[in-house]
């Protein structure tokens, strides 16, 4: 620093390096490690900041005779002595416990995060998140991801004294925000572990809502994409978890990369300030992340010289409403053994257990461009057999793949249904014609949505 | 500069790809009897758990049930079958699963859908009418 620039020194601060001794280093470099350590234990004494480990030392005293005595923490509370009053002992001859200062041994931070999923009442594993193990309280010594179970470990450290946090992303694939483009969402632990695993359980708040949106976005990349070979999203993925805001989730499609607006939005509440139900969080992730990966599939179908086209509300509503349908229903059947309940008001109220169900439950002139034509063509069940007015539907068989690739490049209804027809051998193609009536019915009623 | 950032909140404003969904509304459904005999009515649910029970006597309506849902469907309640039954066993089963082919349901209306004899009493609120149409006309029901 020039002597010429006004400056203030603030603190004068040293930071042991005992991480870049390797294992099998020399033992002079090993009394290094000793040395670093008992610097440490000395520095937190001077500072105050010992906590549970004091009870653990043995201290030095010099009494008012100028006797030298050995006190145990006990020993020195009961006699009303202060840490500053004594010196802490490093022989470690005079510990009864053999090598208690365990100054040369390495472990690794670990931990398990989990999620407490209200839709089915199950703790769930945390996946693909981000854990950064933290000395002195900032400097990030040790990172990992966390696995199915939310569990995580870290390559060994001698660093004793450690804090974690976790972030909720998974690179390159995708960032969950905290509401806002300008912050991630994380969880930053803020107590000191020694040589102790961090477990968390998000079972309300914020974090509980960050960890729904990274179980989701997750599940989309890394699992979904390949099982249902439907187009993975962009990388770099910015998803913005809004805690309390009402309404409806986005997806940007038109956002400039360079400003500063994440190019999906997830509400916790839709626009009746309902909570979602973490099933529906999960499925409106799906929807959002569905939107994104169709618009890398067909960029200009998300052109701003489409907008208020009927034709593309439909096509990219109904391919959204379908793979969230589906994959709600696959993943939480697969966490229930079958036995998952939909939380939606709307599936309730129309006496359905399926995710969606209830879309199959309208007549055209009641649905919008969230019309339930992606299942029409999986599924086998015909919804006219239960009410004449429900739309007739004897095409099944398609998967999401098929429904996915025809849907490529598309501007309109009949695009779509002839793709379907001619690239594809299907047995009951020949009522695509029949089926894809219903939705021409919803696009020619736009004025009703 | 001022129109280059002028034209990108135009942009980001007009290009969302929104989950519009179509917000909750609450819907108060019932039935009446305009019949001249009292009539018995039991809603059951797809694992066929009674969750609706009601005797209605001639010119009296039913309890309401609140159905929750983004456009009126008929009797929602999470009801999946209703059975009409009047003191002389004869009757109506409506359902609404392809598995029930018994057909005894109303033969030109039904509680299910929003179907047009539902009559608007106003205030998001209808009912479902069972007429002496339809007890002179009412089936046989399985015991």
């Amino acid at each position: 620093m020039p002597s010429n620039v006004n400056h203030e020194i603030l603190a004068n601060l040293h930071f042991t390096k005992e991480d870049l001794i390797e294992a099998n280093a020399p033992e002079s470099e090993l009394e290094l490690v000793d040395f670093y350590h008992d610097l440490n234990t000395e520095t937190l004494k001077l500072t105050d900041n010992l906590e549970e480990e004091k009870e653990e030392l043995k201290y030095l005293f010099t009494n008012s005779q100028g006797v030298e005595e050995q006190l145990t923490w006990q020993d020195a509370e009961s006699r009303g002595l202060s840490l500053d009053q004594m010196v802490i002992n490093f022989n470690e001859d005079d510990y009864e416990e053999a090598g208690f200062f365990e100054r040369r041994r390495k472990w690794n931070p670990s931990g398990t995060i989990t999620v407490q999923e209200d839709a089915i009442n199950q703790s769930i594993g945390v996946e693909g998140a981000r854990a950064r193990v933290r000395k002195w309280g900032w400097l990030v010594i040790k990172r990992a991801t966390t696995n199915s179970d939310g569990f995580f470990r870290t390559s060994s450290t001698r660093t004793k004294r450690v804090k974690y946090s976790l972030y909720f992303k998974h690179r390159p694939e995708f960032i969950v925000k905290a509401g806002t483009w300008f912050w991630n969402a994380r969880d930053r632990g803020h107590r000191t572990h020694k040589r102790q695993s961090w477990n968390r359980h998000y079972t309300y708040g914020r974090r509980q809502l960050y960890a729904f949106v990274q179980n989701a976005a997750f599940d989309y990349y890394n699992r979904v994409v390949q099982r249902h070979n439907i187009k993975r999203p962009k990388f770099h993925m910015k998803i913005s978890a809004k805690f309390n805001q009402c309404g409806s989730s986005e997806h940007r499609a038109s956002v400039l990369t360079l400003l500063p607006v994440s190019r999906i939005k997830i509400t916790r509440r839709n626009g009746n300030c309902n909570y979602r139900g973490s099933d529906g969080i999960y499925a409106t992730t799906v929807h959002e992340l569905t939107h994104a990966g169709h618009q890398k599939l067909d960029h200009g179908m998300f052109s701003i010289f489409h907008i208020g086209s009927d034709n593309r509300a439909i096509l990219t509503e109904s391919w959204a409403e379908g793979v969230e349908t589906v994959l709600t229903n696959e993943r939480y059947n697969a966490l229930t053994d079958g036995s998952y309940i939909s939380t939606n008001p709307r599936d309730i109220d129309a006496g359905q257990v399926r995710w969606g169900g209830f879309r199959q439950e309208l007549r055209a002139n009641q649905m919008n461009e969230y019309t339930p034509i992606v299942e029409d063509l999986i599924d086998n069940l015909n919804q006219n057999t239960n009410l004449a007015t429900w739309p007739e539907d004897n095409v099944s068989g398609y998967n999401l793949n098929q429904i996915q690739s025809a849907l490529d490049n598309c501007r309109d209804i009949d695009c779509w249904e002839n793709n379907l027809r001619n690239n594809n051998v299907n047995a009951t193609e020949n009522n695509l014609d029949e089926l894809f009536d219903y939705v021409r019915e919803v696009r020619n009623n736009s004025n009703n949505w | 500069m001022r129109n280059i950032i002028f034209m990108s909140m135009v942009l980001i404003l007009i290009s969302c790809t929104d989950k519009n969904e179509r917000e909750l509304m609450n819907f108060d459904v019932q039935f009446r009897n305009s019949s001249s005999n009292a009539l018995n009515i039991k809603g059951f649910d797809s694992d066929n758990n009674m969750i609706f029970q009601d005797e209605v006597l001639n010119s009296e309506s039913s309890t309401q049930c609140q159905s929750v849902t983004e456009v009126f469907n008929g009797f929602g309640c999470s009801l999946d079958s209703l059975v009409f039954s009047f003191d002389n066993d004869k009757g109506y089963i409506c359902s609404k699963r392809a598995s029930d082919t018994s057909n005894l349901c109303f033969s030109s209306k039904t509680p299910f859908g929003d179907d047009p004899s539902f009559v608007s009493l106003g205030n998001s609120t209808f009912e479902f009418v069972i007429t002496q149409e339809d007890f002179d006309n009412a089936l046989d029901l399985p015991n």
